[in-house]
């Protein structure tokens, strides 16, 4: 059995996608289906029995790829060649991390609730080196709970954190220490926060209350919730969170190109479409995207399909942007990708 | 839950008796304790708390909660201060049940042997690391009271102390500017640990001891709790610091 892939990311401005495995991650050039690249770290890096490659991100000019995983370490790579350019260590998991717009720096959202600002040039050489430095940097924002997503406002002015206690804060960037407001309301774990690209003064928010809220961030002031329950339940099997019955949503993307929102949920075999009403300024139900599997992660490529990447032995599942809505494909472009050995 | 205003004619009043709401000073913060909260502080139900200022959930009150007593024990702070403010609503935040409950208990009987007082003070069963901001608006509180908190000794539970870098952030949110931050203990070490994250912590500004002093608050915070007296006849020392909510440096500029 091959393992599967676990996160789906796209590059800011290329066609180019990466599909993370756990132990390494391959880089697709989405127009063809093309593996540019098989990235592994070393023998001598890799600690076994661990994903190192659970949470990804592009840097804003997508020079920069950041990953991350159980090993707890922050590997930097760069795109132009997907050499290793940097690893170093954090003190615990990273749930969330984003590049400032100048690549200058990684912002890091921890499961023990701390948020810590790195530099992209690790200076330091030896492990030791880095260990001190490590120590040595203390946490801008804080919670008693686990992070579970961030995002910088599009003026970099602010940060907003969200946590498995449902609440999201926004706090000044790089002074964490002053807290702005609070976006309450939520009644369940926060698990997705974005700005919308189009209105970046408004922030989507989602988790596992199924709603799909939008705010004015900066006031705390709840602008619209969507409830989107009825059309999801039927697809989610019973019991798959001990703490809930509600389906939980697992990723949110948003879609410049045609202005829309698209969720995936724990264990379920749907993508959930929203779409933007610019008279109301808010999200509507769209349609419901049928999977022949869970979906583990999925992306946008730059033409505005979605890959989804299942929890089945198809693995990876193009659907094709048309008049609207999304079509399933034949395996063309993703033959490649799901051919590709995937080593535990 | 019935509010402790409500009597039955039946009942003596009696003050609540400590022995029979015992339970161990530690608890920990970081686990579920089904707790109940509100999504946001518009949705409180303080009619629980103030019957006599909100008759029910959605009455128009001006008064907002001024005071709050972060793991106030058996509520000494509280009661003593209650009188010296008829006019300022206060309320004690107490994560562990039996200690909520005495609390409650005494409240009720102080409200009836003294009709009229002690509508002002009151207490919940809280989770004050976590929570607060569900109860409370930005800059809503002018005096915050951390009064011989737990020490957590040991080093791995640090983090469990109420008083950190990351919840003052939290606390300074709550906080009007201008407002009181009271820690007391009779830990030096905690004395000095809390000194040093508030000293470091660009939203608060110590207040001179002599200037303390002056505070008529001040007295009780060292006599009033249990804690406070427990140390007194132990003959220990009691280390104060206040601090001043201030405005952001970075921002004032």
């Amino acid at each position: 059995m091959k393992a599967r892939y676990t996160d789906v990311v796209q590059h800011p401005s290329q066609e180019h996608m990466v599909f993370s495995y756990g132990q390494g991650y391959y880089v697709v050039k989405t127009s063809t289906g093309e593996i540019i690249k098989q990235v592994q770290p070393s023998e001598e890096n890799k600690s076994s029995g661990l994903e190192h490659f659970r949470t990804t991100t592009f840097s804003k000019d997508g020079k920069y790829l950041a990953t991350t995983g159980d090993d707890k370490e922050i590997r930097v790579w760069d795109t132009t060649n997907w050499e290793q350019q940097s690893a170093r260590p954090v003190l615990k998991r990273i749930n969330a991390m984003q590049f400032t717009k100048d690549g200058s720096q990684v912002v890091e959202a921890d499961k023990f609730g701390d948020v810590y600002v790195f530099p992209t040039e690790v200076s330091e050489t030896t492990a030791a080196e880095k260990q001190e430095a490590m120590k040595k940097n203390k946490p801008i924002v804080g919670h008693v709970s686990m992070l579970t997503d961030m995002t910088l406002s599009d003026d970099e002015k602010y940060i907003i954190t969200a946590d498995r206690d449902e609440h999201v804060r926004v706090s000044r960037f790089p002074n964490g220490y002053n807290i702005e407001s609070y976006c309450m309301g939520h009644t369940d774990v926060i698990t997705n926060i974005q700005l919308l690209p189009w209105a970046p003064n408004v922030l989507a928010t989602v988790g596992g209350d199924c709603t799909f809220r939008l705010w004015d961030f900066m006031v705390g002031k709840e602008l619209h919730s969507l409830q989107y329950k009825s059309h999801v339940e039927k697809y989610v099997p019973e019991g798959v969170d001990a703490n809930s019955m509600d389906p939980i949503v697992m990723k949110m993307e948003l879609s410049t190109k045609d202005k829309i929102a698209v969720l995936s949920f724990a264990k379920a075999p749907i993508l959930l479409v929203l779409k933007w009403d610019e008279s109301t300024s808010s999200f509507e139900f769209n349609s419901i995207v049928e999977t022949s599997a869970p979906v583990l992660s999925f992306g946008f490529d730059i033409e505005g399909n979605i890959w989804t990447a299942l929890d089945d032995e198809t693995r990876v599942a193009v659907y094709l942007r048309k008049d609207g809505s999304f079509e399933p494909t034949d395996g063309a472009r993703t033959n490649n990708i799901n051919t590709a050995e995937t080593p535990e | 839950m019935s509010t402790p205003d409500s009597a039955t004619s039946e009942t003596q009043v009696k003050l609540p008796q400590k022995r029979y709401y015992r339970q161990r000073a530690h608890a920990n913060p970081f686990s579920d304790h089904q707790l109940d909260y509100p999504t946001m502080p518009s949705e409180m139900d303080w009619s629980k708390h103030y019957p006599t200022y909100y008759p029910t959930k959605d009455a128009k009150c001006d008064k907002k909660v001024e005071f709050a007593d972060i793991g106030c024990g058996y509520g000494g702070l509280l009661i003593a201060l209650a009188p010296l403010f008829p006019e300022k609503l206060m309320i004690g935040m107490e994560i562990r049940l039996k200690v909520e409950e005495y609390v409650y208990e005494r409240i009720k009987a102080l409200r009836i042997q003294k009709p009229g007082s002690y509508q002002n003070v009151s207490i919940m069963r809280m989770n004050a690391m976590k929570f607060l901001p569900n109860f409370f608006e930005k800059g809503q509180l002018t005096k915050t009271f951390f009064l011989f908190p737990d020490p957590h000794f040991k080093a791995r539970k640090h983090k469990a102390r109420i008083i950190s870098t990351t919840l003052l952030a939290e606390y300074a949110y709550i906080m009007k500017v201008g407002g009181i931050l009271y820690t007391i203990t009779d830990v030096r070490d905690l004395h000095e640990w809390m000194v040093e994250h508030l000293d470091a912590h660009p939203l608060f500004e110590r207040i001179p001891d002599a200037e303390c002093e002056q505070d008529p608050v001040v007295e009780h915070v060292r006599t009033a709790t249990e804690e406070g007296k427990k140390v007194a006849r132990n003959e220990g020392d009691k280390f104060l610091a206040c601090y001043r909510r201030i405005e952001d440096p970075l921002e004032s500029a």
